[in-house]
């Protein structure tokens, strides 16, 4: 784009020429023309050119401000020292295309701490301010030993947004398990810390929709910590404690979280609880076998999509895992492949149905069915026939697990907490456990080693239920009324 | 006198290395103001820069960095910073989608970045100015001022010594010639 040679060449006339018929009216002006035309043809030209855009100059052509973003300036001022947001910047975590990370501590001096500091990088809504205070104020509150706490959100003086969360010193948990050649059992250990810290906040009506291994960082006492609660992602794989950030170009980032993003996710959809079950079930696969369960070749974005949204998963136990891998499991082949195509591997792949509805209803079922696979109990990811009827009868009866639903949310900023009436939801959420205990009591019966050995007919399991249901003061009326004609149904 | 009266008055006798030094003053406070505009704009992508070089020129002399006497000189200045804060900020969103496409709010994201920011529009203006700058630097002045610094026509009129009616016309003849470019 440049100016036209001939507009040059015969500027001194041209800007003249313009001066003076730009007063004149349109009659006037085609005279101007008719005159000049008679002296200079060439001019002539050029100025009916000019005067033809002058008239289709759209209205308010430049009049309004230049259409750029202005958060993709280069922050030229951001140093070690500078402050935001009552913080001073001490050193950087880590810079990229959607922000940058710091450590740095308050300017007033008032605490000591030092905290991690997200200055993200993004265009501006309105209303955000309002939105980000509420959401700060409720993730401010999610206070958990395994989750990195949030102290505080919201704009600076000059605009910048920042979140201040709790800086911990750690790698992510992907790392620290091969680091430290945790094998399968004590990986299962370690997640199960992760699982109870989601479970809390499902609790309090957040999820957190971004879970992957590089938000869960372990400290050198092996404790886990989940970053970025109700914040969206910021973070990216490979790099180091809360340093994360996205060095590659947009497109990488969002391909590595992709693979951890449920169908429903991507399909831009409400989400619930089940969505972060999803993204556990993942990183679970991930931990134990050493990749996501999808294609490693796969890097474009639009593919991974379609990969996940067709469901196009490797199974547990179809997937080869190399020796390396296997070395820092202490694992071998054969065994990983048995644990993978039994127990183990059903519960991965419970979690990581393609249909909400068929993974488990809870973080806490996800839990336990671990816990039962680590104590050596019968999981419920296998035992398919009495749980597919029952999973019915949950399909029939709504399943109140899909507590947390989430407003609005904000790239890389706070986000994401559940909106439902927080007094339905805790009802709901009480329910939902002695259903789960109603679950589970029938499984327990059904364990042949309390019954001599013998395996348990399916009558006498319902029989069971059946018994359960009417005898016991811990199940709710809405459950029994729902629950029992159910089983004596039936039981014929 | 405050300090940035003193580089205004060096830069003007022609020294550029307190050009530079009121540059760089002037570009981080020109930039956070930008963005307090762009937080608050009901527009996503469309900065609204009426008064907004004025209003760096009023916390300069409010901090007593600037003597009220220098306003016109300033706001020259200051809309000249302001081109090179948009045009920055215009490269690096060009260059963010040549290298990678636009950042994806699909996961994390309600509100859509799809709408496309017409940066080129503003780079488009830039290299024209450049053009210009060599036939007619006052219509680039003009630009500058109104465009960029968001000044209105008795401001760019005070600072430059001519006419409001002078003014117009400039801006009349460089939106033509602008125009012409972007076509």
């Amino acid at each position: 784009m440049a100016l036209n040679q001939e507009i040059t060449a015969n500027w001194a006339d041209v800007s003249r020429m313009l001066d003076e018929v730009l007063l004149l009216g349109g009659s006037d002006r085609a005279e101007y023309l008719v005159h000049l035309n008679a002296r200079s043809p060439t001019l002539a030209v050029i100025l009916a050119r000019l005067l033809e855009i002058e008239k289709g100059l759209p209205v308010g052509f430049l009049e309004q401000g230049p259409a750029v973003d202005m958060q993709m300036a280069p922050l030229a001022e951001l140093s070690e020292g500078s402050e935001v947001g009552g913080y001073r910047l001490l050193r950087p975590l880590g810079r990229g295309g959607m922000g940058s990370v710091w450590i740095a501590e308050r300017s007033d001096g008032a605490l000591k701490r030092k905290v991690a500091l997200k200055l993200p990088r993004l265009p501006w809504v309105e209303g955000l301010t309002t939105q980000l205070v509420s959401e700060r104020d409720i993730l401010c509150a999610l206070e958990h030993p395994n989750i990195a706490r949030l102290y505080d959100a919201g704009l600076d003086a000059s605009g910048q947004p920042f979140i201040a969360m709790e800086y911990i010193e750690g790698e992510s948990i992907d790392v620290f398990c091969d680091k430290q050649t945790l094998t399968i059992h004590a990986r299962v250990e370690l997640f199960l810390q992760v699982l109870k810290a989601v479970q809390f906040a499902h609790s309090r009506l957040v999820i957190h929709r971004d879970l992957k291994p590089a938000n869960i960082l372990v400290n050198s006492r092996g404790e886990a910590h989940l970053l970025d609660f109700g914040i969206a992602q910021l973070q990216s794989q490979n790099t180091v404690a809360q340093s994360s950030l996205p060095f590659d170009s947009a497109s990488q980032i969002h391909a590595l979280t992709l693979r951890y993003a449920s169908p429903e996710q991507i399909r831009k959809e409400r989400l619930t609880v089940a969505a972060d079950i999803y993204s556990l079930g993942v990183t679970l696969f991930e931990l134990l076998l050493g990749e996501t369960p999808y294609d490693t070749s796969i890097t474009d974005k639009e593919k991974l999509r379609e990969a996940v949204l067709a469901g196009r998963r490797k199974l547990p136990a179809h997937t080869s895992v190399t020796a390396v891998r296997l070395e820092s499991r202490k694992i071998t082949r054969r065994k990983l492949q048995k644990l993978m195509a039994s127990d183990l591997g059903a519960i991965i792949e419970k979690a990581t149905k393609s249909d909400p509805v068929e993974r488990y209803p809870s973080v806490e079922a996800f839990a336990v069915d671990l816990q039962r696979w680590l104590t050596i109990k019968p999981v419920l990811a296998v035992r398919s026939s009495p749980w597919r009827s029952i999973s019915k009868f949950i399909q029939r009866n709504p399943w109140p697990t899909a507590i947390a639903t989430c407003s609005v949310s904000v790239i890389s900023a706070l986000a994401i907490v559940a909106t439902l009436n927080a007094e339905r939801a805790r009802a709901e959420s009480i329910r939902a456990n002695t259903t789960k205990d109603f679950l589970l009591s029938i499984f327990d019966a059904a364990n042949p080693a309390l019954h001599g050995g013998r395996e348990i007919s399916a009558r006498e399991l319902l029989a069971f239920g059946e018994l359960e249901l009417s005898e016991s003061t811990r199940y709710d009326e809405r459950l029994k009324k729902r629950g029992l004609p159910f089983v004596g149904k039936s039981l014929g | 006198m405050g300090d940035i009266t003193e580089l205004l008055s060096q830069a003007r006798a022609g020294d550029q290395g307190a050009f530079d030094a009121l540059f760089a003053e002037l570009y981080p406070q020109l930039h956070r103001i930008a963005r307090m505009r762009m937080a608050s704009s009901p527009q996503l992508t469309l900065l609204d820069t009426t008064g907004l070089v004025n209003e760096c020129y009023l916390k300069l002399v409010a901090t007593s960095r600037l003597t009220p006497v220098d306003r016109g000189h300033f706001l020259a200045y200051g809309s000249q910073v302001m081109r090179s804060i948009i045009v920055d900020a215009a490269r690096a969103r060009a260059a963010e989608r040549r290298g990678g496409g636009v950042p994806d709010a699909t996961l994390s994201s309600d509100f859509a970045l799809e709408a496309a920011l017409p940066e080129e529009e503003v780079l488009g203006i830039h290299q024209a100015l450049n053009d210009l700058a060599i036939l007619e630097p006052r219509l680039v002045e003009v630009v500058e001022m109104r465009y960029f610094g968001g000044l209105t026509e008795s401001e760019i009129a005070e600072s430059m010594g001519l006419s409001e009616r002078t003014v117009r016309r400039d801006w009349e003849k460089a939106k033509i010639l602008l125009a012409s470019v972007l076509a």
